[in-house]
């Protein structure tokens, strides 16, 4: 998979590109407007990080520009701004997401490997871990074949935890992830528990192993290792 | 009490000194006048009797008169020392019935060499008739002042006072935001030109100070971001490296923790301020029952997990004219709190009309002022970790569109209301 990071701010740029190359993603980086569309005129990618808020312009201004191109290339969006209008901005001229800052590097793992499911594979794609098959489209979890039955939010997080597995994901992380950034998480690590101890109980009356390790006091971390 | 009234009250407290001495003198004056009259009168009418008698010679004439009015009797002889006397008597009268007051003119005369005792009498008006009508005169006189007064003042509040009224409404309705400085009329009286003037100015400097104060927050938290996603994204990648101790991933993880605390208040600052501000103009028709079954779906499992037991009594469809995304965050901010700062297990019940929105959830019990906690950081237990900024977007929202709002704490159920038909 290849993508093209464009970001002004190096250390954020330096983030992005040693994390999603520690993903097994290629990775290439831009930092002005300018420097993105000649890349974008140049290569093929998979999907594009654009900052919007670039020196020399709008980062919106790369989406158009690939569309002239008619690629099955996706556009994730990265913006300081969390503003209503800039989101539907990107959105209406054809970007597959939206993520403000501050964001997390799990989320944008787990965005990104979406909007690849969606450009590459049409939605069909099997997530596959080991004896457990997700099928994000219609939702549906099956363990050695045989359907899991899984409430929406279980869902997510059994998604989440593949997506990011071997990594450690705080609480902090997984509420985000799960109910977004408005409620406080302080207030809902009882519901991960919860959450956490349902899928696992609901995973290993399926019959499949037990990969969720809890990190006291951080979070968990799905993991066959 | 209006500056207008104040003056009249005062205006009419002298007025009424002046009336009351104004009173006394009239008394005095129209006593002399009386006086004066009767005593000519009286000397007229010795004039034409003597004449009289001197005519006839008979006393036949005078019995035509009153003997209250004139009484003639024949004397032997003229005293020396003859001189008229004026008095005042009272005389029992026939036709009224009782004693009336009367002045006498008493002399003696000497005609046709018949000498006379000669008594003219006049009835004097009644003391008492006379404070009377003196009373009543002033008295409707003071009556027709007061209304003229009235009037005449009204007349002035209306046309005189009206810049200053105008005035006062362009600064009550005043909001500092895009719309620019204040501009008022002038008006040909001075003192209210120098008070416009001074608004005027007084409004230009705000909004200058303002609009810095606006820049800067939005910059500030702007900048604020990039640095925060830096850090928050080296924690996660050293969360991420082997052969940490289960210590140093505590250490990571309560520093980003940290870190994700800071940039949600930043955001939530931001959000207050934008709508402080008034930077969301769009205004669209939005069901606010159809936002609240959303959120109620997306947190249905925070809701079961905690035993809440939901009711929902939608009497009628409650439609919206507002900003779509202020509409989202007002009532996920709403239906967040209620399931946040419930009890386990607790109620939620929540009712909307066409015009109104009630939401009421169990909570911990305080005695607290309700309203309170529409002030920003203001928490029910300072050792939550809520940013205690909630309420505050609430009301901020609410007040944008001017949507009565209140929040009451009874026991240990808290109830929110937000009245949207006002708007």
């Amino acid at each position: 998979m290849k993508v093209l990071v464009v970001e002004d701010e190096q250390e954020l740029l330096n983030s992005l590109t040693s994390y999603l190359k520690s993903e097994g993603y290629v990775c290439e980086e831009a930092t002005s407007l300018q420097h993105g569309l000649e890349k974008i005129s140049l290569y093929n990618y998979d999907c594009i990080l654009a900052d919007l808020g670039l020196p020399d312009g709008n980062g919106l201004q790369l989406i158009e520009q690939l569309k002239t191109k008619s690629s099955g290339t996706g556009v994730l969006i990265l913006s300081a701004r969390n503003s209503l209008e800039d989101k539907i901005a990107g959105l209406d001229i054809g970007a597959d997401d939206y993520l403000t800052k501050p964001f997390s590097l799990s989320e944008l793992n787990a965005r990104l490997r979406s909007i690849l499911r969606r450009r590459k594979f049409q939605g069909t794609r099997i997530v596959e871990f080991r004896e457990i098959q997700v099928i994000p489209e219609t939702m549906e979890v099956f363990v050695h074949h045989r359907t899991v039955p899984v409430t929406r939010k279980e869902f997510d997080l059994l998604l989440y935890f593949i997506s990011n597995k071997n990594k450690v994901l705080s609480k902090e992380l997984i509420v985000e992830h799960l109910w977004g950034d408005y409620i406080d998480s302080a207030d809902t690590y009882d519901f991960i528990y919860a959450h956490v101890s349902n899928l696992r109980k609901k995973l290993a009356e399926s019959g499949a192993n037990d990969y969720v390790r809890s990190i006291y006091g951080v979070g968990y971390k799905f993991t066959d290792l | 009490m209006k500056l207008l009234n104040k003056t009249n009250t005062y205006f009419l407290g002298v007025s009424l000194i002046i009336f009351c001495l104004g009173g006394i003198l009239f008394y005095l004056l129209f006593q002399i006048i009386i006086d004066t009259d009767i005593n000519n009168k009286l000397h007229e009418r010795k004039t034409y009797n003597l004449k009289q008698l001197a005519l006839s010679d008979s006393l036949v004439f005078f019995q035509k008169y009153s003997a209250n009015m004139v009484s003639i009797r024949p004397i032997k002889a003229v005293p020396v020392n003859n001189k008229e006397t004026i008095s005042d008597t009272v005389i029992f009268d026939d036709v009224e019935g009782k004693p009336v007051h009367y002045r006498q003119l008493a002399f003696a005369a000497s005609i046709n060499n018949h000498k006379y005792f000669i008594q003219e009498r006049r009835a004097l008006v009644e003391q008492k008739d006379l404070i009377e009508g003196v009373i009543l005169l002033e008295g409707i006189l003071f009556v027709a002042f007061v209304a003229i007064l009235t009037a005449v003042n009204n007349q002035l509040s209306r046309s005189i006072w009206r810049p200053f009224y105008y005035i006062v409404e362009k600064i009550s309705n005043y909001k500092v935001d895009l719309a620019g400085n204040m501009v008022l009329p002038k008006d040909s009286i001075d003192e209210f030109n120098e008070l416009s003037d001074a608004i005027e100015k007084m409004s230009a400097k705000i909004n200058i100070e303002f609009n810095i104060q606006k820049e800067f927050i939005e910059n500030a938290s702007h900048e604020i971001q990039t640095p925060l996603t830096i850090v928050s994204n080296k924690l996660e990648m050293l969360l991420q490296t082997s052969q940490m101790s289960d210590e140093q991933l505590n250490l990571v993880n309560t520093a980003s923790v940290a870190i994700a605390r800071l940039s949600r208040l930043n955001e939530a600052l931001l959000i207050l301020s934008k709508i402080e501000n008034r930077q969301f103009h769009k205004v669209e028709k939005v069901c606010i029952n159809d936002l609240i079954d959303h959120r109620l779906a997306d947190l249905s499992d925070l809701i079961l997990i905690k035993s809440i037991s939901l009711q929902r009594n939608y009497r009628q469809v409650l439609n919206v004219a507002m900003h779509p995304y202020l509409a989202e965050m007002l009532l996920e901010n709403l239906v967040v709190n209620s399931i946040k700062h419930n009890t386990s297990p607790g109620t939620i019940q929540i009712a909307t009309d066409h015009h109104r929105l009630e939401m009421s959830n169990t909570g911990s019990q305080m005695q607290a002022n309700a309203e309170k906690f529409f002030r920003r950081f203001v928490k029910g237990n300072p050792n939550s970790q809520s940013l205690g900024l909630g309420l505050s977007i609430v009301k901020a929202i609410c007040e944008t569109y001017m949507f009565p709002l209140s929040y009451q704490i009874d026991q240990n159920i808290h109830r929110i209301r937000i009245d949207f038909l006002a708007a």
